[in-house]
């Protein structure tokens, strides 16, 4: 009966911390030793997730601990050898003549799994889009729904801001070579008191379309008003970006300098991040791991 | 044994749900409460609150006292929860300024703390308070911090609102506001990676969500609790528009009885409920060079319950200046005539209550001559006729006294050093003339009326005159009462 009632208290403490605490992981680095690490705003909860798994802290401490000085300062930090590994996406042409003027050669490692998706409202009845129909809808040349089985309804084909991520992935991963259609723009009032026009916003109407990435787009388009467009026939989701079986793929990157010794641990972190154990940890912050 | 595990399971069980459990609201308390609410749409107005509201300052710390519940000891309590809600965020202020600057803080400089009433209607009262310290940092300039906090409350009971209070018993509010914070997100372009404005993707409101409610709508605050978001260091707020929540909406008749009065005050007066309709600019057309500049917004109707005064006012709104000659003539323009100017707007002084009060506004500047014209249009969708001035006051008052009143003392203080003064004559033949071409516009606050008597030299800017509706005593007001 004693033996029962053990296993009974034993279960219940088990069950209490499953529930609320993280699962604790050796720890691999002490505070001292754990390399200087920075990088992008998105990047934040893998880094966090990274650290926790390798660090002795509470989840307060690792919340103080680890500070990202978004994209572009994190790759400065790293040319000046203010950071010793970067978590961040892959460097822009002015990030890479930054490095080339320091003579920094940039190892850039893929880390974890993104991917650029597509969105409709969940009452458009199209589900799928082809590489070339969505090069055609943002040429201009397909305009109306019902060119791609949907109502006859106009196409808006909304974009994003000029230089922004989002603008950038898709004239290089989806457009190429190919030029895009001038965007809706709107008037949107200013701080003095004026008007402005802009690049019109995603308005999830039925007659719209316009594009995110996976990471922060994932949580929001599951709910009953937008949807992902599947590209080729693929759904955009873990188990096709993991694969690449879904056209649209990228990856956020772990950039260090090439002359970083093999031993040093910035490499050591960065081997325990390609290992399973290290992308369970990065699915487990809500990437998507590489495999 | 098996009554052992079975006992272990249901502790067990009990354990997990006390550890996932919402903290029962009000609203769900109350399931089958049952709210007569009038449809969203066909509201047209909401009543102040019957009290005064006078603010203070003692020491650095300013704040709202109010009087006129009937309730002093609510009211009591209220004015000393209003007068302590800054000054509690000071100690955690502080402990944060502490957390964050380490070893590297001095001293406080100044601490100080502002309160303000932003919502007083139908018996609920909204209102927000701010602390700042400024701390004297090592080898650094002053490091000034903020911390904000909102509180609503019922005035017949004194209980705290909380998110599910605003809305009806059975409304999905949660998921509601969801939808529009991930539209928020996707039209501010806080999904892509490069504007850095959030960590991770949105998780939803959390349960004991931050948050205040205004007459533009409910305010989302975003807290730590919401870690996704970047914070600035003030406190980032996503206004959700009152006309999204529409139906779900209770909070107008909840607390709301129209057959008990909670106030000392034995008349309410309206505050007018927004219209659906609205001036949508289309373009917006600015530009200049040495010698000039101009900015005109193109725009028109929406939502107008009537179409022929819709077309009445897309009419109005419409600008007929033009422009390239004007471009071309001031580019011929002397260095006398370099500040040459031109703008053209349409102004929505009130769209409430089913009242519409617009002026589309011309001015004109060769840098010589200035000219400015107003042409306005006030509208009774209720009673589907224009408004007359006489309209917006009680019939026993002498409106036309105070509007000579006022003009006097504003044109004569104004002309006092020329010698231009107003006679009375002049002021009778400038108000019946007013009268009879019903040239004003207004807004819940006050009117703007045109005189310009003959014989008498006014710039154009001196004659249209602003009257406060409170030198009538807000009682007169026939509009708000």
């Amino acid at each position: 009966m004693k033996k029962y009632m053990i296993l009974g208290i034993l279960l219940i403490t088990t069950l209490i911390f499953t529930s609320c605490t993280v699962s604790p992981i050796g720890a691999r680095f002490t505070k001292n030793n754990y390399p200087r690490v920075d990088g992008s705003t998105a990047t934040i909860p893998l880094s966090q997730g990274i650290a926790a798994a390798n660090l002795s802290l509470s989840s307060d401490e690792i919340s103080d601990f680890v500070k990202h000085n978004t994209t572009h300062n994190a790759y400065v930090n790293l040319l000046e050898g203010k950071a010793d590994i970067i978590f961040v996406t892959e460097p822009s042409s002015e990030e890479k003549a930054l490095a080339w003027k320091a003579g920094v050669e940039l190892e850039v490692v893929p880390i974890v799994k993104e991917a650029f998706v597509f969105l409709v409202n969940k009452a458009n009845p199209v589900d799928t889009i082809s590489t070339e129909q969505l090069q055609a809808i943002y040429q201009g040349k397909i305009r109306n729904w019902k060119e791609l089985g949907g109502p006859d309804k106009e196409i808006i084909p909304y974009q994003r801001p000029e230089n922004s991520g989002s603008q950038t992935i898709m004239l290089n991963m989806v457009m190429r070579d190919i030029k895009i259609m001038d965007a809706p723009k709107e008037l949107k009032p200013t701080e003095m008191a004026g008007l402005i026009e802009v690049i019109a916003s995603y308005d999830n109407s039925d007659k719209a379309i316009g594009y995110s990435v996976y990471y922060f787009a994932k949580s929001m388009y599951n709910k009953e008003t937008i949807k992902f467009v599947k590209v080729n026939g693929v759904e955009p989701n873990n188990e096709t970006i993991k694969s690449e079986q879904y056209p649209y793929t990228n990856a956020y990157y772990a950039v260090l300098k090439k002359t970083e010794p093999a031993d040093s641990n910035a490499r050591k972190l960065l081997d325990w991040i390609l290992s399973d154990e290290g992308q369970k940890v990065a699915e487990q912050s809500g990437y998507v791991p590489l495999r | 044994m098996k009554k052992f595990i079975a006992i272990s399971l249901v502790f067990v069980l009990l354990l997990l749900n006390a550890g996932c459990e919402k903290e029962a609201s009000s609203t769900e308390n109350s399931a089958v409460e049952s709210i007569q609410t009038i449809p969203f749409d066909e509201r047209k107005f909401l009543y102040h609150n019957g009290l005064v509201i006078e603010y203070k300052t003692e020491d650095n710390h300013y704040y709202p006292v109010i009087v006129g519940l009937k309730d002093n000891q609510l009211q009591e309590r209220l004015n000393k929860e209003m007068k302590e809600a800054g000054q509690k965020l000071i100690p955690q202020l502080e402990m944060e300024l502490s957390k964050l600057l380490g070893s590297d803080l001095i001293g406080y400089k100044e601490k100080e703390t502002s309160t303000y009433i932003h919502y007083s209607y139908n018996n609920v009262l909204f209102f927000h308070s701010r602390a700042t310290i400024g701390a004297e940092v090592k080898n650094r300039g002053d490091y000034y911090s903020n911390k904000f906090i909102y509180y609503g409350y019922d005035l017949n009971t004194g209980n705290k609102i909380s998110l599910s209070d605003i809305f009806k018993p059975h409304s999905d509010y949660e998921t509601k506001i969801n939808n529009y914070i991930s539209q928020y997100i996707i039209e501010n372009n806080f999904d892509d990676y490069s504007t850095e404005k959030m960590i991770k993707p949105f998780e939803g409101i959390r349960e004991n969500q931050n948050f205040t409610f205004a007459m533009e709508g409910l305010a989302i605050n975003l807290d730590e609790q919401n870690e996704e978001f970047i914070k600035d260091g003030y406190m980032d707020q996503i206004l959700i528009p009152m006309t999204y929540l529409g139906d779900d909406l209770a909070i107008f008749d909840r607390f709301f009885d129209p057959n008990k009065n909670i106030f000392k005050k034995e008349k309410l007066l309206k505050k007018l409920f927004p219209n659906k309709m609205s001036f949508k600019p289309i373009e917006y057309l600015e530009g200049g060079e040495d010698k000039f500049y101009y900015h005109i917004t193109k725009g028109h109707f929406l939502n107008v319950p009537d179409s022929a005064i819709e077309s009445r006012l897309n009419e109005m709104a419409k600008c007929t200046f033009d422009i390239e000659a004007f471009k071309e003539k001031s580019r011929k323009w002397s260095e006398a005539n370099r500040n040459s100017y031109y703008s053209h707007s349409v102004d929505l002084h009130t769209n409430a209550g089913g009242y519409l009060s617009v002026s589309v506004n011309d001015e004109f500047s060769d840098g010589t001559t200035h000219q400015q014209w107003k042409e306005p249009f006030n509208y009774d969708f209720n009673l589907n006729k224009e408004v007359s001035i006489e309209d917006l006051f009680a019939k026993h008052v002498d409106f036309r006294k105070k509007f000579k009143d006022q003009i006097r003392d504003q044109i004569n203080s104004q002309n006092k050093d020329q010698g231009s003064l107003l006679t009375e004559e002049h002021l009778d033949i400038g108000i019946e003339e007013l009268i009879k071409t019903n040239k004003f516009y207004f807004s819940e606050e006050g009117i703007t009326i045109y005189f310009s008597p003959k014989d008498v030299k006014l710039e154009d800017y001196q004659k249209w005159v602003y009257i406060p509706f409170d030198v009538f005593g807000w009682e007169n007001i026939a509009f708000l009462n």
